[in-house]
């Protein structure tokens, strides 16, 4: 089903490349970065080397119809592997009533910042855990429509393509987990390719006063593995049968508006699994996380934020939930203070953090972007772990990094 | 003959009494008076434009920024950044209501969803520009207290200056604002910004054109007095009365691609 689909959007965009008469304009922009990230302990290997390519292919023909391409092309100079991927490749058709986007397509839900638990319709690639949130989401094929009904829109998605979080491998010094006497996991059993399998989703939003609001239910698939154990009677000790996918359904909801002078945002989602018999699946649980930001009279920005995982009847630390936000963390907060400064406030200095309360383990991020150029940054940083081994960023302790990143826009 | 001469001698005077009337009219304007009529001053159902962004810092180096935007009265706005490549896709809307705060939402391409943007950051500038969020958006009259503190010629035109000093519970960036407003229409052709010190912050100079029965500003240039940087903002391919509908002004038109 996923090949059909890819192959009818493939067919719609060639159409509309060939039909001149309908066709009115054509862009194509994109950027090219490089990034490289060096450890900061001896000796000092290269993490990563990368150079990106992003296009974007974006047209509208007609007053209501528009479509776009987004692909990034991928070459690790220590890897020496290239890697071309569309994460996008949809159209959109607007009416009166009704927009429609249908294709391959990032969804973005939730206001919180970063930290989205209700924001699990796409996957997420986390080999990189410090890419950039919307390059680290996976494209899927999915029908989406926002409906408009007076002071209300209800955007009603239709995921036809299923895919799930990518982890670091276990032998790599990225493993989010580690199980003791396994290297490989493996291949997990997906949902089967069948439309009863599919995914959908409604989210009704509206604003109130001073206040965006919004009510989403979620029911698909659990976008991260759990692991299925069997006792082997011989070795006596359990042993890993295979990495299962579970139903799921989601209640969320979150706001955002200002009180005083604070933004101030909320975001919770509720989880019920199937199968509530086996002892590795969680269920139900709640994730929310509140936040506030502030702008000082000098220009200084400082933005903190609450996270937590509220999951009463099992508490094992080895199930992993649902990814909205990145990191396997039961209860963290964050903070980022962010001051803007040249002429035209081009430049940034940012340092950005999260603090693992429940495992007492922090990342801290200083960064320094500048801009000489319109369409021209670079930036420089570090990225620091420090941590109980418990905690995930304390099994980081080692993976210090100092980096610098450039991008070019065009 | 004689009698057409008298009616003549009777219309011209009463011409020169209604003006006459009016300018006494205009003379006794308190300053909220004045700054009502501006309010009330006659302006487009709509008007569609592109805008061209200079930001010209104090060595004279320029950065550019094009946008297309739409506005409805003066209580809808929105604007898509079409250069350079870097913001392309950024879009604002802002909508303005008589009793209370205006509603600000920003779409970043980068984080893929519509932001809403907090009362408390509306003294933050909008997009490295000279203006502030706040300088976006409307001035409530009820919020301000108003004084008229002198009469002075811009360019030939006569006008009022009238102070703005924010009510206590009005969260601004500004002490007070004085405004130069044109007799003959109503328009504010520059504006005084004045930091919460009192020290005078921001230039604001409008120059207007006359679009079908309308005048409608041709360009704005906010000089911060501070750094010696500015901001120039040139209306071009201005069009008024197109009936553009009001659903444009959803935040779902801030996604769309352009």
């Amino acid at each position: 089903m996923r090949r059909l689909f890819l192959l009818s959007l493939v067919q719609v965009i060639l159409f509309v490349f060939s039909s001149e008469a309908v066709a009115q304009s054509y862009e194509l922009r994109g950027s090219l970065r490089e990034w490289v990230k060096v450890f900061s302990q001896s000796p000092n290997e290269l993490d990563m080397a990368e150079t990106r390519l992003k296009l974007e292919l974006l047209s509208t023909f007609g007053e209501n119809t528009s479509f776009k391409v987004k692909s990034y092309c991928t070459y690790g100079a220590i890897s020496g592997q290239n890697n071309w991927n569309f994460q996008e490749a949809f159209i959109d058709y607007y009416s009166d009533l009704v927009d429609v986007r249908f294709g391959k397509q990032v969804i973005a839900w939730g206001k919180a910042d970063e930290i989205n638990p209700t924001d699990i319709l796409n996957p997420q690639d986390l080999s990189n855990i410090s890419e950039e949130k919307n390059i680290r989401k996976i494209g899927l094929t999915a029908l989406k429509s926002n409906w408009r009904f007076s002071e209300y829109v209800l955007e009603a998605i239709w995921k036809m393509e299923y895919d799930n979080v990518k982890i670091p491998s276990m032998d790599s010094r990225w493993a989010l987990f580690k199980i003791p006497g396994l290297e490989v996991l493996p291949d997990p059993e997906y949902p089967q390719n069948r439309i009863q399998d599919t995914e959908w989703a409604l989210k009704l939003s509206r604003t109130i006063s001073l206040f965006d609001l919004s009510v989403s239910y979620f029911e698909g698939w659990d976008n991260m593995a759990t692991l299925i154990f069997s006792f082997d009677p011989i070795a006596q000790q359990p042993k890993l049968d295979e990495l299962k996918f579970f139903r799921t359904k989601m209640i969320g909801a979150d706001f955002a508006g200002s009180v005083s002078s604070f933004g101030l945002w909320g975001e919770a989602a509720y989880f019920i699994t199937e199968n509530n018999d086996d002892p590795l699946i969680k269920n139900p649980y709640l994730q929310y996380v509140i936040g506030s930001d502030y702008t000082f009279n000098n220009g200084v920005k400082i933005n903190l934020q609450y996270f937590q995982e509220i999951n009463k009847e099992k508490s094992d630390e080895v199930i992993v939930s649902k990814l909205g936000f990145g990191l396997p963390l039961k209860q963290a907060s964050t903070f980022r203070l962010e001051k803007k400064f040249g002429e035209i406030e081009e430049h940034s200095v940012e340092i950005f953090g999260i603090y693992d309360i429940q495992d007492q383990g922090l990342l801290f991020q200083p960064k320094l972007i500048l801009s000489p150029e319109d369409a021209f940054a670079v930036e420089f940083g570090l990225i620091l772990y420090y941590g109980k081994k418990e905690s995930i960023f304390g099994r980081f302790d080692s993976n210090d990094q100092v980096y610098i990143k450039s991008t070019y826009s065009f | 003959m004689k009698k057409i001469i008298t009616m003549m001698l009777g219309l011209a005077l009463f011409a020169v009494m209604q003006t006459f009337n009016e300018v006494k009219a205009q003379e006794k304007l308190t300053a909220y008076q004045i700054i009502e009529h501006w309010d009330n001053r006659t302006i487009p159902l709509d008007m569609t434009s592109q805008m061209t962004m200079n930001m010209i810092d104090k060595n004279g180096k320029v950065r550019t920024r094009l946008l297309k935007t739409y506005r409805m009265s003066d209580d809808k706005q929105i604007m898509w950044f079409l250069k350079p490549s870097d913001v392309k896709g950024t879009s604002f809307l802002r909508m303005s209501y008589d009793d209370r705060d205006d509603d600000m939402w920003i779409y970043l391409p980068a984080f893929g969803k519509v932001r809403r943007i907090a009362s408390h950051t509306k003294k933050g500038s909008f997009m490295g520009t000279d203006f502030t969020f706040e300088d976006m958006g409307n001035r409530k009259l009820k919020d301000y207290n108003y004084q008229l503190i002198k009469e002075e010629e811009i360019n030939g035109k006569s006008c009022w200056v009238v102070e703005s000093m924010p009510g206590k519970d009005v969260i601004t960036d500004y002490s007070k604002i004085v405004s130069w407003i044109w007799k003959e229409d109503y328009i504010d052709l520059k504006e005084e910004y004045f930091d919460k010190k009192g020290n005078l912050k921001k230039v604001k100079i409008v120059e207007m054109i006359n679009v079908e029965k309308y005048w409608v500003p041709n360009s704005v240039t906010m000089e911060n007095l501070k750094t010696k940087h500015k901001t120039e903002i040139i209306f071009e391919e201005i069009m008024v009365d197109t009936g553009l509908d009001e659903k444009v002004f959803k935040s779902n038109y801030l996604t769309r691609i352009n």
